[in-house]
């Protein structure tokens, strides 16, 4: 017990000095003002209409999309969980690509597709492509890439949460009701709790999102904070702007401890020899088939070829090659470094979340998420004003910055998904093995660890990618010489030659989905739970 | 001589007291079998005794020496020298029937020869070690709960403590299982501490019997008290 | 028995201690690994505000040439500016960078408020007018890009002036791109400066009468009025120059050319040594090299089409050299001080 609290205390404080830390002291910069102790920066921020457009502008945006990509992803979820529809492992793979990949570089598929100078205008004629292209650079463009990028963790919610749903239940009911509406009266409602926290996971990825708004010229909040660092070097502005996000951060968090937490965790595994009811579409199956083909070819074949076809030739990619070659390998490191660290720290926060092993577990649980929910610019430079003095030197300047930066805004990803690992895995598997006399160590390293190594892996590539996609914060501490490719891609964006940028996406693409790949083919799960 | 004390024992969850003032010594050797309806406070017992919770009043002691005390664990579930066979069973999937068996023996830094000549025994006490090399999901149901009891007796512990194990079994499963458990108490003595709702199982198995009810103990008495209270 | 319970149990932790420190080494190999990788090391180490695709092979000649390493932090797009500036202000108590790669004087101006420039008069410099160098040393400008109007070549009544703006013949026709960024920032605070705080409000009155577009960028500016959604813009001239040389239907006017006429706003690019950088002497050298004749002849000729500040070094056309144009006379210092006075107008004005 004491060596538990000890590690776990460790953890704690690990975390407070790389995310918390950063925060406080830009937090108190945000009060200062004129030398002094000073709330002008939130008066000001409170009493601009501008300021309650913006952030009624990102409530919309973040509500939109967490909508839509549940009106989508459930459905399709379901469709491609539950039916015996064709290709559902294809789809599943080409539905969950946007995710994966910086929601910027969708973006500019997208315009690459529906912009003014898009493919699509050569195909409609410039003025329905001035009139499309006016959509795309504003809300609705938006939403549409931050569905196409977020709808997939709806998809991949729904896929894991039909799998926990006892077969019985749905027998059940099979022997008085036809399929849907076993799935809709059954089915949907033991799910939901699940697939409504994915619903919240996606509001906040809205929420906090700068680099597609920015892209398609949609005046957000983040942007707000962003404006104040760029234009008007305002520090202490810029921390205030980030402060109603930090609360909508909490109101949310509020709703899925008290409403969602304890009903998504009574989903339990499959008993033994269960296997998950499948509907037998027939002569919809064509139709369906098509439906989801087409939506499949709109919102992610489309916008990936577009990048294919701008890059063109060959040419293009070794030159994108040569350009970027150790931006690339900067960030396969740093990514691969970086999830392992994720991985570690979300472990040991995950653990202390899930068995509320020290007092102050709900504090670590909305710091985490916190940190999450802030826009990288706030995280960047409170790390920068944190560790950049003579003291520190020789960390700051490295590409350790990178980092720290990975683990104060990605832990809540790792943490999370050991809570939902731990959660599948029977509290007596640890309980016996104490009584067994095996200490806290012991137990995790031979007990607990095994039992949940594929949430370890999920989590592991879930911040292999946020890691390798991240830019706000790499941009803000890299060291010179050292950024990273999506950095890079960024800066390459003004002026850059427009073969030459989709030529570097293409590659950005491949860095992320060819290991995740490759890590598919090696693991095959079998839909069963290691006890059964 | 007193293995097992509980002394004014009383635990709340969520504003709910589950056990009142509980009061139990279990001597060496005894079968003692706690009986009641779901919800009456036994697995809680178990849990306490096992020291995966603290009491909120009273003390737990255990060989002569104190446990937990009043919302304090003094002695940790690893150091209490007791072992558990759970509802579930808990079989580690990851592990073979042997590893199952070696991990708490590796646990106490036996070696290596006395680790294999242990589980060896045990296997072939409980019939099984044709399947030392199997994992548990590729056994039957009664064949895993003979590794769970395995796995729990090799330790030699002060005390087994049995959560409702049969209770997931067909009858003729459980029955021989009884026997089975009665069998290797003769022959190795051990305290058993064990929680049913079942009558017919609480006395095919106990020396004594406490009966249970919405945290309280109504009864404790020896077995053959409680068989006459039982007849017509 | 009980002693060789206890050797195996000694034995036991060995093996999980053995564990441990292998874990451990190797994680402290990695962050020594990562430690190393600093700027600390030998070279020169440049913060860039210029674009990468202009900026990055100036920087590898100059590695070539003389065999210091360079390690660079580039900028993005004015508009999605995040951090080399605000990296700069930032790291003040603690420089990580020996020179700054300005791409407007404005920026420099800041940081010699700022007291982050440090004085440094390059002998490359000479030659470069004094109007396009700080007074007391503490930047220099070199390679500019003029302010121009992109006109589309469609239109037939082109504009010559930038109060084409404020010509009711304009209402609707014409982009700026958003004046709290860049460029077009120091162009509004140069006009508060020539023409006095009220002409000045007057005319940006006149501007939002007449449905001026306000664009992210430059650059998308541009892009409007080569697509023909726009009659005409006031861009940097590489944007300008660099939609004619992809074929667009385009032209570049250098505006407010005539007698009595202010002239063109040039923004030059301007480099400046930073206050207690850890190479100053290859911090110099990197000064010189940038502000040298044959770096200007290189911009020029490249994408980014800038105007070279050195009398008689090659320009191709569109770009014009800078003795050919009449230019704007600007204080730079002036027109930081007014960036921010202005600033709340412009806010207010943009909508903010």
């Amino acid at each position: 017990m004491r060596t538990r609290r000890i590690i776990l205390t460790a953890v704690t404080l690990v975390l407070g000095i790389v995310g918390l830390a950063p925060m406080i002291v830009m937090f108190a910069r945000s009060l200062m003002g004129d030398g002094g102790f000073s709330l002008e920066g939130y008066r000001k921020l409170l009493t601009t209409e501008r300021s309650w457009q913006l952030l009624g502008n990102s409530l919309e945006l973040a509500l939109l999309t967490a909508l839509l990509s549940t009106l989508v992803g459930l459905p399709l979820g379901l469709l491609l969980g539950k039916t015996d529809l064709p290709l559902r492992r294809v789809f599943v793979m080409l539905f969950t690509l946007p995710l994966v990949i910086p929601p910027y570089i969708i973006a500019v598929s997208w315009a690459n597709v529906l912009g003014p100078q898009g493919l699509a205008a050569g195909l409609w004629g410039e003025p329905t492509a001035r009139v499309i292209g006016g959509l795309l650079f504003g809300l609705p463009g938006c939403v549409l890439v931050l569905v196409s990028t977020f709808m997939p963790a709806i998809l991949l919610a729904t896929l894991t949460f039909v799998r926990t749903v006892n077969p019985g239940l749905e027998e059940a009911a099979r022997l008085s009701a036809r399929p849907l509406r076993v799935l809709w009266d059954i089915t949907m409602p033991l799910i939901r709790p699940g697939v409504l926290l994915a619903a919240t996971l996606v509001f906040l990825l809205a929420l906090g999102e700068l680099g597609v708004p920015m892209f398609l010229r949609y005046n957000v909040f983040p942007v707000e904070s962003f404006a104040q660092f760029s234009a008007f070097y305002n520090f202490g502005a810029a921390t205030a702007a980030a402060v109603p996000l930090a609360v909508l951060t909490f109101v949310v968090l509020g709703v899925e401890w008290f409403v969602l937490r304890e009903k998504s965790q009574a989903l339990r595994p499959v008993p033994a020899g269960g296997a998950t009811m499948v509907v037998q579409l027939g002569r919809r199956c064509v139709c369906l088939f098509g439906l989801v083909s087409v939506l499949c070819a709109l919102v992610v074949v489309a916008p990936m070829l577009s990048l294919l076809v701008q890059a063109g030739s060959l040419g293009a990619y070794l030159r994108a090659l040569h350009a970027v070659r150790d931006s690339l390998l900067h960030s396969l490191l740093l990514a691969a470094i970086g999830a392992t660290g994720l991985t570690v720290l979300g472990f040991f926060v995950g653990y202390l979340i899930h068995t509320r092993a020290l007092p102050i577990w709900r504090a670590v649980d909305a710091g985490t998420v916190l940190l999450f929910a802030l826009p990288s610019t706030v995280i960047g430079m409170g790390l920068i004003v944190l560790w950049n003095r003579p003291s520190t030197n020789f960390i700051y300047a490295t590409p350790l910055m990178i980092l720290l930066g990975y683990l104060a805004q990605y832990t809540a990803l790792t943490g999370r998904v050991t809570v939902a690992g731990l959660a599948l895995v029977p509290p007596s598997m640890e309980e016996a093995a104490a009584s067994a006399g095996a200490g806290w160590i012991r137990r995790l390293g031979l007990i607990v660890l095994p039992l949940l190594k594929h949430a370890l892996l999920s989590g592991w590539l879930i911040a292999y990618i946020f890691c390798l996609r991240d830019t706000g914060i790499s941009m803000l501490v890299y060291p010179p010489g050292y950024d990273t490719l999506a950095v890079r891609i960024f800066t390459l964006m003004a002026n850059g030659a427009p073969d030459l940028i989709a030529a570097a996406c293409v590659l950005m693409i491949a860095t992320t989905v060819l290991p995740l790949v490759g890590v598919a083919l090696v693991v095959r799960t079998q839909g069963r739970r290691p006890w059964q | 001589m007193a293995i097992i004390a509980f002394n004014s024992v009383s635990k709340a969850y969520q504003g709910k007291t589950v056990l009142h003032d509980f009061s139990l010594v279990v001597e060496s050797g005894q079968r003692v079998v706690i009986l009641g309806p779901s919800g009456c406070g036994k697995t809680t017992v178990l849990r306490l005794l096992a020291g995966f919770i603290a009491p909120d009043i009273g003390t737990i002691s255990i060989d002569g020496r104190v446990a937990a005390v009043t919302g304090k664990i003094l002695q940790s579930p690893e150091k209490r020298h007791l072992s558990m066979v759970f509802q579930d069973l808990a079989l580690w999937p990851h592990l073979t029937v042997e590893g199952n068996l070696e991990f708490g023996l590796k646990a106490q830094g036996l070696p290596r020869s006395q680790r294999v000549q242990r589980i060896t025994a045990m296997l072939r006490m409980v019939e099984m070690d044709a399947y030392r090399r199997a994992r548990p999901a590729e056994l039957s149901g009664g064949q895993q709960q003979r590794i769970a009891l395995a796995r729990a007796l090799v330790l030699q512990p002060k005390a087994l403590l049995m959560d409702e194990p049969l209770s997931n079994l067909d009858e003729e499963l459980s029955q021989h299982l009884r026997g089975e458990l009665l069998r290797l108490h003769a022959r190795l003595g051990f305290t058993l501490i064990y929680v049913t709702h079942d009558r017919a199982e609480a006395s095919d198995i106990a020396t004594n019997i406490v009966c249970m009810r919405h945290g309280r103990i109504e009864r404790s008495v020896p077995i053959e008290e409680f068989k006459i209270g039982q007849r017509p | 028995m009980a002693e060789s319970n206890a050797l195996s149990q000694w034995l036991m932790s060995k093996s999980i201690i053995a564990t441990v420190t292998a874990a451990t080494g190797l994680v402290a190999a990695v962050i020594v690994g990562l430690l190393g990788c600093s700027s600390k090391q030998q070279g020169v180490v440049i913060y860039v505000s210029e674009d990468q695709v202009f900026s990055e092979p100036i920087l590898r000649d100059f590695e070539r040439d003389t065999g210091i390493r360079v390690m660079a932090v580039y900028d993005t797009e004015e508009a999605k500016s995040t951090g080399v500036m605000n990296r700069l202000l930032a790291e003040k108590n603690n420089p990580q960078a020996d020179v700054y790669w300005a791409n407007e004087p404005i920026r420099a101006e800041v940081l010699k408020q700022q007291g982050i420039a440090a004085t440094y008069r390059s002998p490359s410099a000479q030659g470069i007018p004094a109007n396009f160098e700080d007074q007391q040393g503490y930047w220099t400008g070199f390679s500019a890009r003029a302010r121009v109007l992109i006109v589309n070549q469609a239109i037939p009544d082109k504009p010559k002036s930038i109060t084409s703006y404020a010509n009711p013949a304009s209402n609707g026709r014409a982009v700026i791109a958003n004046p709290l960024f860049g460029t077009t920032t120091a162009e509004i605070a140069a006009l508060f400066i020539l023409w006095g705080d009220e002409k000045a409000k007057a005319f940006l009155a006149d501007m939002k009468r007449n449905n001026v577009k306000i664009a992210t960028s430059n650059g998308e500016s541009a892009d409007f009025v080569a697509s023909g959604q726009f009659a005409f813009a006031l861009v940097d001239s590489d944007d300008a120059v660099n939609r004619m040389k992809q074929g667009k239907p385009v032209e570049l006017i250098y505006p407010d050319q005539g007698d009595n006429e202010p002239g063109c706003f040039i923004v030059p690019n301007a480099v400046v040594l930073i206050n207690g950088g850890r190479h100053p002497e290859a911090g110099r050298k990197l000064a010189d090299y940038l502000l040298s004749r044959e770096t200007e002849r290189k911009l020029a000729l490249s994408d980014a089409a800038q105007i070279p500040l050195h009398e008689g070094v090659d320009a191709p056309a569109p770009v014009r050299k800078i003795e050919t144009i009449k230019t704007m006379k600007t204080d730079y210092a002036l027109v930081a001080r007014k960036m921010q006075e202005i600033e709340p107008l412009l806010k207010q004005w943009v909508g903010y």
